[in-house]
């Protein structure tokens, strides 16, 4: 047998950037039609993330990702923080919201969540969503199977946490068939969006402007932005 | 001796110890082996004046087949994620004979319980012990699996033990030239590689992963190896049927789902098919790279000006579209 013998082993190249990675569109080319609604979920505690979803007026109104916002990231198998505060977690996704839509970031969340006030401060208000677990997997698994959920190309963890759902080996002791509950709060935040099964709005006259809106206009401010918060000079985060 | 030396007289002792044995690797066990080596196997004839391997085909045959050189030269973490009953073991326990010849060489085999990593202990034994073998001469030797204690030490000073993920404190603070994972989805993750992989620095040892893909983790694995570091190597979706010393037929068709068979189709494409158990209680049966939207599914929510502005698009696809590039 002529096997070969090894080879030195010098320590290998650094692969080469590969050129067509760098044709992957980013969210900076997206062309939304006005006519498509926007959705925010939203997940909170230590480990946060958000999700903005984008549905269409026609049916079947299938569900578009278009970005993640989580404050974690995946080592391996691991979880691991980002070391993000809050305020520049919550910007981030603020700062995307009022680039594609000029209302104000209403996400649906868990209805337990202890941190409302605190993401109002951010103006990013929770919205809680009462579906149970086992409806919002449903809600998903149906979008999912009938072709309806599409995905932004650019999107990591996301893609990544449905991949990795699973279901229990048996149901629990209470009877309970709910798929596992880790490493999964991006996901969540897309369960809660789908779980509502929104829709875009139809085409429509739009409404007058009122005389505030007016007076906001003469000074080149949009209806949306005028609900921005001022930021809180006593964080230190907003010189 | 430095470390390229160390594992040239390694792979030169293991061609030895696998003509002296009449060991003839199958292509999956030889891929992975000469992927720690530097090589690359290919489906093609052997060329004359070229390296070459001879592997076993699944009718007995054996063909000599063409290697070149692996592009990222040898990997460190090495992959072999075959069927049930694929020769998973016996590659391991063929592949860590190859380090008897270092007098310094410490190897160590990984199982969740010590009785895991038996066959692939006896193997080794088989291959560097027995007079069908190379015949060498050891200072101690146990296997005792239910005492915990399985140790092979050779004459030579190479030193092979096995040890068990429940007693894995024990694993820190040593230099081992390899690490062999044996049943490797049993462990509980990634984590039994991360947690102890500093001690094969020294060395610039290898780990080697032998399983059936039945457990999500495992998955990792495939990631690392078909791309993300050019360091890890993966073989998988190996059929079980590779090894025509195990492979029954009338078995398989037992298990097939698709002709009414025991197994469901999942549990099948892992234990006959070797296929990654990705979809073993998926949720969405959803595997990354699907139901994207890009400008070429959805061009309509895509700003073309902006792409082809940015040299990201030739010209705007949609009929009656005037964007294109200067």
């Amino acid at each position: 047998m002529d096997w070969p013998t090894a080879t030195p082993d010098l320590a290998p190249p650094l692969p080469e950037p590969d050129p067509l990675a760098a044709l992957t569109p980013s969210l900076d080319y997206l062309s939304l039609p006005s006519t498509w609604e926007l959705f925010c979920g939203c997940d909170t505690g230590t480990y946060m993330s958000a999700v903005i979803v984008a549905v269409p007026p026609d049916p079947p109104y299938a569900l578009y990702c278009l970005a993640e916002f989580p404050n974690y990231h995946y080592v391996g198998t691991e979880i691991e923080l980002l070391g993000l505060s809050m305020h520049e977690w919550a910007s981030g996704v603020t700062q995307l919201w009022s680039r594609l839509t000029p209302r104000s970031c209403a996400a649906w969340a868990d209805p337990n969540s202890q941190f409302k006030a605190e993401f109002a401060h951010l103006d990013i208000r929770l919205q809680p969503n009462k579906r149970g677990l086992d409806v919002r997997t449903e809600v998903l698994r149906e979008y999912r199977q009938a072709g309806r959920l599409w995905l932004a190309p650019w999107l990591s963890v996301l893609p990544y946490e449905l991949e990795r759902a699973r279901w229990p080996d048996q149901e629990s002791a209470a009877g309970n068939f709910r798929r596992l509950k880790t490493q999964d709060h991006t996901l969540d935040c897309l369960e809660h969006c789908a779980s509502r099964r929104p829709r875009g709005r139809q085409l429509r006259e739009e409404a007058p402007l009122t005389l505030l809106d007016k007076l906001l206009a003469k000074h080149g401010i949009k209806p949306g932005q005028r609900r921005a918060r001022r930021p809180d000079p006593h964080l230190g985060l907003y010189a | 001796m430095t470390n390229a030396e160390r594992h040239t007289l390694v792979a030169q002792f293991r061609r030895a110890v696998y003509d002296r044995f009449g060991f003839t690797p199958f292509p999956h066990q030889a891929e992975w082996q000469l992927a720690g080596d530097g090589w690359t196997l290919t489906d093609l004839p052997a060329v004359p004046g070229k390296p070459a391997v001879t592997v076993q085909l699944d009718d007995r045959s054996t063909v000599r087949r063409l290697v070149i050189p692996r592009a990222a030269g040898p990997a460190s973490v090495l992959a072999d994620l075959a069927g049930y009953k694929g020769g998973k073991s016996y590659g391991i326990g063929a592949h860590s004979a190859g380090y008897a010849v270092l007098p310094d060489a410490r190897v160590e085999f990984i199982g969740l319980e010590y009785g895991t990593s038996e066959p692939e202990f006896t193997y080794l034994v088989e291959f560097l012990c027995s007079d069908k073998g190379m015949g060498m001469k050891y200072s101690s030797y146990q296997n005792d699996k239910r005492g915990g204690r399985m140790r092979l030490k050779l004459t030579t000073g190479a030193s092979y033990e096995v040890r068990s993920w429940t007693q894995k404190e024990s694993l820190k603070g040593s230099r081992i030239d390899a690490y062999y994972y044996t049943e490797a989805y049993q462990l509980p993750g990634l984590e039994c590689y991360t947690s102890i992989k500093q001690n094969l620095r020294q060395r610039n040892g290898k780990a080697v992963f032998g399983t059936t893909p039945d457990r999500p983790w495992v998955a990792i694995l495939h990631d690392m190896g078909h791309g993300r570091d050019p360091l890890w190597h993966c073989t998988c979706n190996i059929h079980s049927r590779c090894n025509p010393y195990t492979y029954d037929a009338a078995d398989e068709q037992r298990d097939d789902p698709a002709r009414g068979g025991l197994m469901t189709r999942e549990r099948y494409a892992i234990a006959w098919e070797g296929k990654l158990g990705s979809y073993v209680g998926s949720v969405f049966d959803y595997q990354r790279g699907q139901c994207l939207f890009t400008p070429a599914s959805h061009p309509d929510l895509f700003d073309w000006g902006k792409l082809v502005r940015d040299g990201l698009a030739d010209r705007d696809p949609r009929p009656g579209a005037t964007a294109a590039r200067a």
